[in-house]
């Protein structure tokens, strides 16, 4: 983070297309004034700021694109400096050709990913929760996060965060009041006011723990897993769900080595779609690798199906089971036998959940109506109860969790109020954290270290 | 007359700093007002309490003289907070507050460099000169302890006259000359309650507290559990509904509910009015009847102090039970006075301005004896190493409360008068009563001089070190016939098999004092009391401390950062109210801004952000 002390003037390309396009947004940030690059322009008189002007970009009398330039005066711009920033025409080569030429005639250097919302937050334009909030929403995979990302970008959950510390200082000054002050309230009233606003806080504190519990996979990116034995025909099913041959299909089982990922939407959530490699035990080491990275990712998985081929099983089945799977599907259905060596295994496996059968050659049947049902299901419940996705306040708010059972233990217990009072402490850094009062470097490197360049 | 040092003022600042001046055996002047005894008790005739207590016994380690009056003059002995674990237990005696005041003339009387001057002061020239009707004297060194004498301004009921206290003039001769140094706009005031004939009052219906025979001297020269003066008991009253209504009813002839009364009061020593009207659901408040003198015939009722006319007074305190015949001797009153602006102060209680002018007590806007004396102390010592030219002694906030209570005064101001509470350190788990010694002794030794006291010091910390190393070091086995000592207070399957005494110390079931002296006793050693008592309870809280360190070395990072306040108080975000606080204190550093009063954390969030 060398950057942290430096105002240079920074570019960058705000819209971060890795693909030609009609429109590419350059940004320029930390310039004196217009004055400064007006010598690219054709554009002669004034700038006002705030509005567009359609003007090219020239060097040395040679036109490079036509622009349309607006130039934002601070304090009154995204990051409180003195902002030019260029919409130019999309085109990758072209992008980086006039990014290039103001680095080299203009002496502005690139920026470093997260610079231009750094300075946004050292300018007060942003506050930690809303620099975390952008983030979020920049990179959000579903609606529900957007929200979230907005939600926090507009201080919503900063606001949350602070009444918490404050039934956290009311507990906290019952303690000091205990200590201090026992003798001018009675030890029985200074026991009291101990209680209950340890009481009050805890009731607060579980509301907002209630939004990380139980959040094994990850929601900011859910992935469907699709598992199950070598040749139950798992590649053919992820690529029938993608509309594509993406996965290399054979009859050879252990075709698939190591998982694939696709993005898969469905009701405007972004899915990632992950066809992985057939459990079996194998002598091959690339093999066995694959497998373990099967298992790794069922762990992870928002929505883990399995694909049974009624005609192959192994000992190695028994092992896959104990997962807990969403939805299991019978698959080569037009094989002759089919539904005898179904009716055979279901027996076996009914209680296992979900079972339907599916015919591979067949992708027109309505068991994908039925599986983007119970996926959407499935992922409106996990945000009905508004799960936090950011993982530095779901690990901060985690372990408040826990220091603060152990607390309510010690509370019960322990009569060194001294001891009690500095347990609290902890606590209290916890919450001070969240909010970003306590080491915002080291929260400031995680944040803007997963920023895109230009934002 | 030519003086090294000149004291202003014989209160317990005064004193202080008086004394430890004059052990580097510098000329040292008291003046002091005519008709008032010095280390006189106005208030509370109590010494220690929650806090106070720890800064006894630091000044008594660094040589300082409230612990050793306090012991001469000591009549009842209670542990505050007995029940509340170690670190936050702390003496208090209550005084004889004529016996103190003797003891401490016959002290000072006794030491041939000090000069108590009984004279009015009228005026302080540059240089400096200090004029009083009689005479002038001279010095480069002023420390000025005028306590509530500055602009003095005292009322019962609508009576108003000017005066530091009852029966003693103010100083407003002193007001001319210090016309130069800033004082706070807003004066303070504080209050006593009316003081009662002991011999009118029924004590068969009050609670008795007797004096605690296990409670340490201050003075840690002295044996520890021996008394100099007789024993006597403190006693409980309480308020009750008819007294809060006679109160309620009279709100009009309350000089601090009329208007009459401008100054801030402490919130932490609200007088009987402002329970009244603050809690109007209470009705019942503790009062301690407190003895004021072995030959006194009055009684202190701490909990009651007040304004009100006296009539009131005398209404409200014999509607409580107990107190139904109660005469009133003395009534209450309260007084407002100036405080001088603190951040105007160095930290060793320098005027920044006007170089060799020292302030200390409760004209820097404290309360306390004890807050007093150790302000006197640090005043007193740095004015005497400024004149022989040698370092500053300036307390680690993290060793001391007084440290904590030097850096509060010096780099904030505040709304009502200050108080030390336990609350106001970081480092609440270190800075006890029981290892002053340990926490004392590298600055005491810092002053060079080589007395009694850092004898006993240096043997102490010797001592310290082996009795540690004997706890770190024994090994106490499973069959050891000494483990079924313990076996009966539960739990000691927890320990492992084989155990250090040091392991066993921090077992939270057992009291750490106890057990190691029955360990002690089972080696046949005998140690010192005060030594058992400072390596057992510092076992016990090892593991806490170095936790707690780890977290304070982050903040202290974060606490060092600078900020800008200016472009703070220039920003959008910031509430109104916090941007006033900010503009008024100035601060420098991220530390400083967190410890201004109601900054919200909302503030300090978009300032660490930027301060980054």
């Amino acid at each position: 983070m060398k950057f942290l002390y430096s105002d240079d003037p920074i570019i960058a390309c705000s819209t971060c297309n890795h693909a030609n396009a009609a429109l590419a947004v350059i940004r320029i940030s930390g310039i004196k004034g217009f004055s400064d690059l007006s010598r690219f322009f054709t554009h002669s008189g004034p700038i006002e700021p705030r509005r567009v002007y359609f003007t090219r970009l020239v060097l040395q009398g040679q036109t490079i694109d036509e622009v349309c330039l607006t130039y934002f005066e601070g304090p009154k711009s995204y990051n409180g400096e003195n902002i030019l920033e260029l919409s130019i025409h999309g085109n990758t080569l072209n992008t980086e050709r006039i990014i290039d030429l103001f680095v080299k005639e203009g002496g502005i250097r690139l920026a470093a990913p997260g610079e231009f919302t750094y300075r946004a937050m050292k300018n007060k334009k942003l506050n930690l929760s809303q620099v975390e909030g952008l983030d979020l929403f920049l990179n959000a995979n579903s609606s529900y996060a957007l929200d979230q990302g907005l939600s926090l970008l507009s201080g919503n959950l900063h606001e949350i965060y602070l009444e918490l510390w404050d039934l956290y200082l009311i507990h906290k000054s019952s303690l000091e009041l205990s200590i201090d002050f026992s003798d001018d309230v009675g030890e029985e009233a200074a026991r009291k006011y101990f209680l209950d606003s340890l009481d009050n806080f805890h009731k607060k504190f579980s509301s907002l723990a209630k939004r990380v519990e139980n959040q094994n996979a990850n929601l900011l990116q859910p992935e469907i897993v699709i598992a199950g034995l070598p040749n139950a025909g798992k590649s053919s099913f992820f690529n029938i769900l993608l509309g594509d041959e993406r996965a290399i299909v054979s009859s050879t089982a252990g075709t698939t080595r190591d998982y694939l990922t696709e993005y898969f939407t469905a009701e405007g959530v972004r899915y990632k779609l992950v066809d992985t490699a057939g459990v079996r035990d194998s002598s091959d080491s690339i093999e066995a690798e694959g497998v373990k990275r099967t298992k790794k990712k069922l762990t992870q998985g928002f929505f883990k199906i399995l694909l049974i081929n009624p005609f192959e099983m192994s000992p190695g089945f028994s092992d896959l089971v104990a997962e807990d799977f969403d939805l299991m599907y019978f698959t080569h259905a037009d094989l002759p036998g089919f539904l005898e060596a179904r009716k055979n295994l279901e027996d076996k496996f009914r209680q296992l959940g979900s079972i339907g059968a599916i015919a591979l050659a067949n992708s027109d049947q309505p068991w994908e109506e039925d599986l983007t049902q119970r996926l959407n299901k499935k992922y409106l419940h996990a945000v009905s109860h508004q799960p936090l996705l950011l993982d530095r306040h779901k690990a901060l708010i985690l372990r408040a969790q826990q220091i603060l059972s152990s607390y309510r233990l010690l509370a019960q217990n322990e009569t060194d109020v001294a001891i009690l009072s500095s347990e609290l402490n902890t606590l209290g850094h916890c919450i001070s954290e969240v909010i970003g009062i306590v080491s915002p470097e080291q929260v400031l490197n995680s944040i803007f270290n997963n920023f895109c360049i230009g934002k | 007359m030519k003086y090294d040092i000149i004291v202003v003022g014989g209160g317990h600042a005064g004193i202080e700093a008086a004394y430890i001046a004059s052990q580097f055996n510098l000329q040292v002047a008291i003046i002091t007002i005519p008709g008032v005894g010095l280390g006189s008790a106005p208030c509370n005739p109590s010494v220690g309490g929650v806090g106070k207590g720890q800064v006894v016994r630091e000044l008594d380690a660094l040589g300082g003289l409230m612990g050793i009056l306090a012991d001469k003059a000591g009549i009842q002995y209670r542990t505050l907070n007995d029940s509340k674990g170690f670190a936050v237990q702390s003496s208090r005696v209550q005084i004889d507050k004529e016996l103190y005041s003797i003891k401490a003339e016959e002290l000072i009387a006794s030491i041939p460099n000090i000069t108590v001057i009984r004279e009015k002061v009228t005026a302080i020239s540059p240089g400096f000169e200090v004029k009083t009707a009689a005479g002038s004297y001279r010095s480069t060194k002023i420390i000025m302890t005028v306590g509530t004498f500055l602009n003095g301004k005292l009322h019962t009921g609508s009576e108003q006259t000017m005066g530091g206290r009852v029966g003693v003039e103010p100083s407003s001769g002193l007001q001319d000359l210090l016309a130069a140094i800033k004082t706070r706009p807003q004066r303070f005031k504080t209050g006593t309650p009316p003081r009662l004939n002991k011999d009118t009052i029924d004590y068969s219906k009050l609670e008795e507290q007797p004096s605690d025979s296990s409670v340490r001297n201050f003075h840690c020269l002295n044996q520890p559990f021996s008394r100099e003066a007789e024993q006597v008991s403190c006693y409980l009253a309480h308020t009750n509904a008819t007294t809060m209504e006679i109160i309620r009813f009279n709100r009009e002839r309350s000089p601090m509910f009329n208007g009459q009364i401008q100054g801030v009061g402490a919130r932490y020593c609200p007088s009987i009015e402002d329970k009244a009207f603050r809690y109007p659901d209470k009705s019942s408040h503790h009062v301690f009847i407190e003895p004021e003198g072995l030959n006194l015939n009055t009684v202190y009722p701490s909990g009651i102090s007040s304004s009100l006319p006296e009539d009131v007074q005398e209404a409200y305190v014999r509607s409580m039970e107990g107190l139904e015949k109660a005469e009133i001797e003395v009534y209450g009153y309260a007084v407002e006075y100036d405080v001088l602006d603190t951040t105007e102060l160095k930290i060793t209680l320098e005027h920044e301005q006007l170089a060799g002018l020292y302030f200390a007590g409760q004209v820097n806007g404290t309360s306390g004896y004890e807050e007093a004396a150790g302000q006197g102390y640090i005043a007193g010592v740095n004015a005497a190493l400024a004149l022989l030219g040698l370092e500053a002694l300036v307390l680690s906030r993290h060793e001391s409360y007084i440290g904590v209570m030097i850096e509060d005064l010096t780099s904030n101001t505040r709304d009502e008068p200050y108080r030390l509470f336990t609350a106001r350190s970081e480092n609440r788990l270190f800075i006890r009563e029981d290892n002053t010694v340990n926490r004392m002794a590298p600055y005491r030794q810092q002053l060079l001089l080589n007395t009694s006291l850092d004898k006993y010091q240096r043997e102490f910390l010797e001592n310290y070190e082996l009795l540690v190393k004997f706890c770190d070091e024994t090994m106490i086995v499973e069959t050891s016939p000494l483990l079924r000592e313990f076996s009966g207070e539960g739990e000691l399957q927890q320990l492992s098999r084989r155990f250090s005494v040091s392991e066993l110390l921090r077992q939270g079931w057992l009291n750490p004092v106890t057990t190691l002296e029955r360990v002690l006793e089972s080696f046949q050693l005998k140690i010192d009391y005060d030594l058992v008592r400072t390596v057992a309870i510092s076992k016990k809280y090892d593991g806490y401390i170095k936790r707690s360190e780890g977290q304070n070395e982050r903040l202290k990072k974060m606490d060092a950062m600078r900020v800008n306040w200016e472009e703070i108080v220039g920003s959008g975000n910031i509430s109104f109210e916090c941007k006033q606080r900010i503009s008024r204190i100035r601060p420098e550093t991220f530390g400083q801004l967190k410890l201004i009063e109601g900054i919200r954390p909302a503030t300090l969030a978009v300032v660490a952000a930027k301060a980054l």
